[in-house]
């Protein structure tokens, strides 16, 4: 009985994985092995199941999730309000927030284009911010993703989240609690200077710290 | 000569009265339509006036002034508060007649749809006046979300949140908006907009980005990126049961899920191979397929209906540039300028036009261009720098 079930089992596996195909028509062998590559890497995430059944409670995972946020996360009923061209000229104030901050957190630290690791000269920011952090252990701090006008708005969304986390990733590799830490990505949507020249732009990549109140 | 004869009533929201057209339709195919426009310089009628305003925006229409070269000749006699608008195709005196009611608070929408009418009888294809457009603006340091019509008029701001909100996504059947607002400590949420009874309710939030990508046709699902800096998940929602799915996750950057028109694929962005391509993830068989190989930053898909072909954003030398391919990459065309960068990119449902979106330092504007002549005409101009342009 038990040969039986084990058999059962094996039969069933192998089915399984012979559900997930593989792009076959790929138009050279390079991309080919690229594709099968991702593939592999599909089924692997695919297999992983207690992601989708926790997915699957979205009510559990709204409340649980909200409570670590500021604002609570409530039904609401918005307002519409119809506008004309001339308060939409009216209504272009700076989108770039006055930092009040007098301590290390008004420093910048930036990047190359589409680019997420951290500099020389970024490294020494990040020290003194870490060593800030240390001496005022209850200051929390987010820390905002941006990058330069070039591109897309959705793509240098996930890029400078990428940048927040990298810049993340350094002060908790020196030693500051992960959870006094929070990341955010505004992409291309804040930038510092509003000009089109690489000047600009290098200002423009950029994480921006700024403390949790 | 067939004709249909047709009563159409239209019944204006918030205004008790009324528009009733009544259409006859000839069944003319030609192309270019050149069209003879008699009085079209009387200025007292609004409705024939945006009429022909709207209707010469299209690239494949043209508005001539001597009826020996025209196709179509557009007229209208007003009799009381009742405009009698007869478009005839000259060869054969076909004809198509339209009877507007006056008295309509909003003169504006009757011409849309009247400008939809007219194209998609001469055309034979769908008309996109009745296109809405949802996009991200700054109002006052804070990025909200508004709704406009395909003209730029109408233009209404529907979110009102202390935060950024942004990515704005419309349903089919336009009545639903799904958009991105932003917490103040760090984490998004996604929320919902009923535009009808305005709820405005949160759908998923968690630390990191939750970006919105499109409907599916039904409007019963949507999917959507979610990235905490470290993973990112290709998602699924479906409205009616609020069940989610992981469909792809990676340790890449994913952005912009759409679902092409045939129904059975996604498409997204992800640089998993170092820079960002498009990829297809089959929703049968879970199969992934990269579908850009020319350049080595290709994002923004948008899919013409068959779900044949599709346009993307490529940077070239620092400038946002609208490429137009099959899926297997045999047909590839560059449909913008050199020198100027266009980004979100929106296939027509009637296939003809790719809309675009082009910002200036204070302005953008929006662009409907012919596929096939690669004609630009410009839709609309706002004086800000509007993003994450949806049109549906």
């Amino acid at each position: 009985m038990k040969k039986v079930f084990l058999l059962l089992c094996v039969l069933f596996l192998i089915v399984s994985c012979a559900k997930q195909k593989v792009s076959t028509q790929p138009p050279q062998a390079e991309k080919s092995k690229m594709e099968q590559n991702l593939n592999q890497q599909m089924e692997q995430n695919l297999n992983q199941q207690e992601e989708k059944k926790e997915l699957k409670q979205p009510e559990t995972l709204l409340s649980s999730e909200a409570s670590m946020q500021d604002q609570k996360e409530e039904p609401k009923k918005t307002t519409v309000e119809e506008v004309s061209p001339t308060m939409i000229a009216k209504a272009q104030t700076t989108m770039t927030d006055a930092t009040n901050e007098q301590s290390v957190l008004s420093k910048m630290i930036h990047f190359d284009f589409d680019k997420y690791d951290i500099k020389k000269e970024a490294q020494e920011v990040l020290k003194e911010i870490a060593a800030y952090l240390k001496a005022n252990p209850e200051i929390r701090i987010i820390i905002e993703g941006h990058c330069d006008e070039r591109g897309t708005r959705e793509y240098n969304l996930v890029l400078g989240m990428r940048r927040a986390q990298a810049a993340k990733k350094y002060l908790v590799d020196l030693g500051i609690d992960e959870k006094r830490i929070e990341t955010i990505s505004y992409g291309k949507d804040r930038p510092l200077i509003d000009e089109h020249n690489e000047n600009a732009w290098a200002k423009n990549r950029r994480c921006e710290f700024k403390r949790i109140k | 000569m067939k004709k249909i004869a047709l009563l159409v009533f239209f019944f204006i929201l918030f205004s008790s009265k009324a528009i009733s057209l009544t259409i006859e339709i000839s069944n003319p195919n030609l192309r270019p339509f050149k069209i003879y426009v008699a009085n079209k310089n009387v200025k007292d009628e609004l409705i024939i006036n945006n009429l022909v305003n709207y209707l010469s925006l299209m690239p494949n229409v043209l508005i001539v002034d001597d009826i020996d070269n025209a196709d179509y000749a557009l007229n209208y006699v007003k009799k009381g508060n009742i405009i009698n608008l007869n478009l005839s195709y000259l060869k054969t005196s076909e004809a198509i007649n339209f009877e507007i009611r006056k008295g309509s608070h909003d003169e504006h929408e009757a011409s849309l749809k009247l400008a939809d009418m007219v194209f998609e009888n001469i055309s034979q294809s769908k008309g996109i006046f009745s296109s809405q457009v949802v996009f991200s603006m700054n109002w006052h340091g804070v990025r909200q979300i508004f709704i406009s019509d395909i003209v730029g008029k109408k233009i209404r701001k529907i979110t009102d949140n202390i935060t950024d909100s942004i990515a704005p996504k419309l349903s089919p059947d336009r009545n639903y908006v799904i958009y991105t607002r932003y917490f103040k400590s760090g984490g998004t949420s996604l929320r919902l907009i009923n535009l009808k009874n305005l709820d405005d309710i949160p759908i998923y939030s968690s630390k990191g980005l939750n970006v919105a990508g499109s409907f599916t046709e039904d409007g019963k699902k949507f999917f959507f990126i979610s990235y905490d800096g470290i993973i990112s998940k290709l998602m699924s929602y479906n409205l009616t049961n609020s069940e989610m799915e992981v469909l792809y996750s990676s340790r890449s950057r994913l952005a912009t899920p759409v679902i092409i028109y045939n129904k059975d694929a996604i498409a997204f962005v992800s640089d998993e191979l170092g820079r960002p391509q498009v990829f297809l993830f089959n929703l049968k068989n879970k199969s992934i397929k990269r579908i850009t190989y020319k350049h080595n930053y290709a994002t923004s898909p948008s899919f013409a209906p068959p779900g044949t072909h599709f346009v993307y954003v490529a940077l070239v030398n620092g400038i946002n540039k609208i490429f137009a391919s099959s899926i297997d990459g045999n047909d590839f065309a560059l449909l913008t300028p050199v020198d100027k960068s266009f980004e979100d990119p929106h296939w027509s449902k009637n296939e003809r036009f790719v809309f675009a979106l082009s910002s200036e330092k204070d302005n953008s504007s929006l662009y409907l261009i012919d596929i096939s002549t690669l004609k630009f005409v410009k839709m609309f101009t706002l004086p800000a720098k509007i993003g994450y342009v949806y049109i549906n």
